[in-house]
């Protein structure tokens, strides 16, 4: 009887690892037509000169700004002068620019989303500015 | 991307390799932290000339290795008294798996650095075996320098479309650990059938 308890169990989990097996291959399925469409990763020619740093940030890379970031790591990525967003979002907090976007809002009580597309704005405005005195 | 990524991330981002040496420890003692994708990330940033590569891998690699080392410790003193004579003895798959795990250790140590979720199981299970702690060191190193190395080789490739891969990267190790789950189940189980039978 125990023995028979013991199979039973083995055969369960073997059962519900199996099926799980099957909904992360669907799962693989989904995330690697997501991925296709993703141009950077599929054109050989991005990926050799994203790896050459043959590609700076531009006001095209906009996007990528997340709530995560510090205000220093998006001056460094988009190479903007150290005090650029500090100004032009007049942000007054002492910990600029080490201090992250999200923790930024949260003490600020300003609305993430609304200071996100602020960011957005004025690092493609300063791009844009850059280009046109180029 | 999940909401504590972002935390772990902006920490990274402000405290640089301390907060990798730290995420990546906590990771290799026993906490369920994603390392895999953070790499990925630190990838990326290495090649946003944020991060130095190669001072990433060797922190990482190190912190990993002294996590592992911590848990391999513990289990190596309490392991043996807590479980074997109270649980592990009472059941034949446990001892199956024991007998499985001496065989192929240094496979199992290298292994298992590469898939994560089984990092702990396997440095409770050298600890408690009293695996050599050469021996332990040796494949653990050998194994997480791998896994390093391959992580943020992937994010400093893709840059900064890391973000858009890393849920395929995470179901393509969701497939690989239930594979590997389900063809050690069916060995051990098979080893201890078998044991039952011989015994009979």
């Amino acid at each position: 009887m125990h023995k028979v308890i013991k199979t039973n169990y083995a055969r369960i989990i073997i059962g519900v690892l199996i099926a799980l097996l099957l909904f992360l291959c669907w799962l693989l399925v989904k995330e690697y037509n997501h991925v296709r469409k993703i141009e950077d990763i599929n054109s050989y020619k991005d990926l050799v000169e994203n790896l050459r740093h043959k590609v700076p940030l531009s006001e095209k890379d906009v996007d990528i700004v997340m709530p995560w970031m510090t205000f220093n790591y998006l001056n460094s990525i988009f190479k903007l002068p150290a005090g650029y967003l500090k100004d032009n979002l007049n942000i007054s907090n002492t910990r600029y620019p080490n201090v992250s976007i999200s923790k930024y809002v949260k003490l600020a009580k300003i609305d993430q989303g609304v200071f996100i597309d602020s960011v957005k704005s004025s690092i493609a405005v300063y791009f844009l500015k850059n280009n046109l005195i180029k | 991307m999940p909401p504590f990524i972002g935390f772990i991330l902006s920490y990274i981002l402000l405290y640089k390799y301390i907060a990798l040496f730290i995420f990546v420890f906590m990771a290799g003692l026993i906490v369920p932290i994603p390392v895999n994708i953070v790499l990925v990330a630190i990838g990326a940033f290495s090649n946003q000339q944020y991060f130095d590569f190669k001072e990433s891998l060797i922190i990482a690699t190190l912190a990993n290795y002294f996590g592992d080392i911590c848990a391999y410790t513990f289990f190596l003193r309490f392991g043996k008294d807590i479980l074997r004579e109270k649980y592990a003895k009472k059941y034949s798959f446990f001892m199956s798996l024991e007998k499985y795990f001496i065989e192929h250790r240094h496979l199992s140590i290298f292994g298992s650095r590469i898939i994560g979720l089984f990092g702990t199981p396997v440095n409770f299970l050298s600890g408690y075996m009293k695996v050599s702690f050469w021996e332990f060191t040796l494949f653990d190193i050998l194994g997480n320098f791998i896994f390093v190395l391959s992580f943020l080789t992937l994010g400093y490739v893709v840059g900064d479309e890391w973000i858009n891969i890393s849920g395929f990267i995470n179901t393509i190790m969701g497939i690989v650990t239930v594979i590997i789950l389900l063809c050690t189940i069916y060995l051990v189980y098979r080893r201890a059938h078998k044991h039952r039978v011989d015994t009979h």
